[in-house]
């Protein structure tokens, strides 16, 4: 998730990294999301708390020693955001232009990325205005591309550079990276259409349409500040202020990205606020309980205990089962069926039955058990006779049909 | 599917499709309660159990159809005839560290299915994963009873 650390720290300023980590954590649920590619503000969400105090630390020590080579063997995440919070950091290397001319040539002459460049060089807080621009845009654009080149980053990070180029090797391998982007500039757009047509299914399709519009507006400016804006805001949910700072030296134009992506993440969050008050209708006890993450804990703990539950009660079966017969039928009828109102009986043979889907997977499975070994033909008697009610008819009738198939059968030895 | 439940209808549709299924739950356990009885008289209690679990466990998949992505995938586990594992060792409870980050992972545990769910679904498949496991375990509870009285 190299990815993700580079959004964290691809921020100039320090406190950037304080200000996004506290949206990041006052956003409540951070969901680790399996699928990579598919919902990736979630994913970054996750990662961002999980990494953000090591982040902190890393950028924060790391600020001061810009001399420090990027370390290629150590661990590539840490490795990477320290070097990017040092290029962001302002301060930036005034041997920066003789190292950055090679690592231009990487770049192909994009127009797109020519624009970004222009755009981007409104955070020339440093000499190197137009020429941190493509650290800016190879950063992010690194940022975006989810299948990171992580081998290519770490070949910059081995680039045989002076200590005082550390930015370069994360310059390089953003470039390399920037690179890739520009070329794959297709493909991580589509990849943002996805994500958005996404949102669309999910959430609201107008949201999701007026967020791929206003991405497809600042598509040139802000091409790849939009794709990292929306999974930045996404967990920003609360605090769409904070993700913009975190980005301020990249574009200036993110209001309208952040917006339209705040909302298609508000309806997302009103998503899953619906179905946590679902959940907190069936796990009993919970009416009280506010919080995502006591409910959470609350729903964990009772699929859990259910879960526990199925496995002593059939070790109770088990231990019992010898005794069963099919009185069983009739009291369960009476028990347990009826307890939640009549039925309109979709057991048996009934070919009016209300579900298609139980209508031919019962069928199945009665022919399959009568075929099999439906035994005691008394029980099924006794049962049959014991039923009162008025949807057991059918029930009987299946009864009936199965002991009169297994009468038919051999039974098998008890 | 989502947003079927999602709405207005809250009570009434859940429980309208769980009560057609519970017929059918309710007969396939007891006919697989049956075939056990039958078939295993003389292997251990513990076999007994296994399978009686499985029976459950596949009596919630069968009545809840192929609508949902948990009894999809749970089908697909019988039907390999994989162990039935499910992770019920108080242990992963027990530690309330890393509370945020992991409660969606350890829930993507439990719910079969889950590691392929992204959040809003996994939400909604807990949701019915734990309607029919209450409405299976009241239906043990229920044979249970009867058989022991």
């Amino acid at each position: 998730m190299d990815m993700n650390e580079r959004d964290e720290c691809s921020s100039e300023k320090n406190e950037h990294h304080l200000t996004y980590s506290n949206a990041g954590f006052s956003s409540g649920w951070q969901f680790r999301n399996p699928s990579v590619g598919i919902v990736p503000g979630d994913q970054r969400g996750s990662m961002e708390d999980s990494f953000n105090p090591s982040l902190w630390k890393l950028c924060e020590s790391d600020m001061p020693a810009i001399a420090k080579p990027v370390p290629a063997t150590s661990r590539f995440d840490d490795g990477w955001t320290p070097s990017d919070s040092s290029s962001r950091g302002g301060t930036f290397l005034p041997s920066g232009p003789p190292i950055l001319t090679p690592t231009l040539s990487h770049f192909p002459a994009d127009s797109a990325f020519i624009k970004r460049a222009a755009r981007f060089s409104c955070f020339s807080a440093a000499s190197l205005g137009s020429m941190a621009a493509p650290f800016g845009a190879s950063h992010l654009a690194g940022a975006q591309i989810h299948n990171i080149d992580i081998n290519m980053a770490k070949d910059a990070s081995l680039h045989d550079v002076e200590p005082g180029e550390a930015t370069v090797p994360s310059g390089v391998g953003g470039g390399h990276e920037n690179a890739d982007s520009s070329s794959k500039d297709l493909a991580a757009k589509k990849r943002r259409r996805s994500s958005e047509e996404l949102e669309a299914e999910q959430g609201d399709p107008q949201m999701a349409a007026e967020a791929k519009t206003e991405s497809v507006d600042t598509d040139h400016k802000a091409e790849q500040s939009s794709s990292t804006a929306k999974p930045n805001g996404k967990h920003d949910k609360d605090a769409s202020e904070a993700p913009k700072e975190d980005y301020i030296h990249v574009r200036a134009r993110r209001g309208q990205a952040t917006n339209s992506h705040s909302l298609a993440e508000r309806v997302r969050r009103e998503k899953i606020s619906q179905r946590m008050k679902l959940l907190q209708e069936l796990v009993p006890g919970c009416s009280k309980v506010t919080g995502k993450a006591v409910m959470l804990d609350e729903i964990i703990n009772y699929v859990q205990s259910l879960q526990q539950q199925v496995e002593f009660l059939s070790m109770k079966l088990a231990a019992v089962n010898p005794r069963l017969d099919f009185n069983i039928e009739s009291l369960l009828s009476k028990d347990f069926l009826q307890s939640h109102g009549g039925t309109s009986s979709a057991i048996g043979f009934s070919p009016d039955a209300v579900h298609p889907q139980m209508h031919v997977s019962q069928q199945g499975l009665v022919q399959a058990e009568i075929s099999g070994n439906l035994n005691h033909p008394n029980a099924f008697r006794r049962a049959v006779n014991s039923m009162p009610n008025a949807w057991d008819e059918q029930l009987q009738n299946v009864m009936q049909m199965a002991a009169f198939s297994s009468n038919s059968q051999q039974p098998r030895t008890q | 599917m989502e947003s079927k439940s999602s709405t207005t209808g809250n009570r009434d549709n859940p429980n309208r499709n769980l009560h057609g299924s519970k017929t059918m739950m309710a007969s396939h356990f007891l006919r697989a309660l049956f075939r056990i009885q039958q078939t295993s008289t003389s292997s251990s209690s513990a076999g007994r159990s296994r399978r009686i679990r499985r029976a459950a466990y596949a009596s919630m998949a069968y009545s809840a159809g192929t609508r949902r992505a948990w009894s999809r995938a749970l089908l697909r586990k019988l039907r390999s005839r994989a162990r039935l594992r499910f992770p019920r060792r108080l242990s992963r409870a027990a530690t309330p560290q890393r509370r945020d980050m992991d409660q969606a992972q350890v829930l993507r545990k439990l719910v079969p299915g889950g590691p392929s769910m992204d959040d809003c679904k996994l939400l909604e498949e807990t949701a019915d994963y734990i309607r029919f496991l209450t409405t299976q375990v009241r239906l043990m509870q229920t044979v249970m009873d009867s058989v022991s009285s």
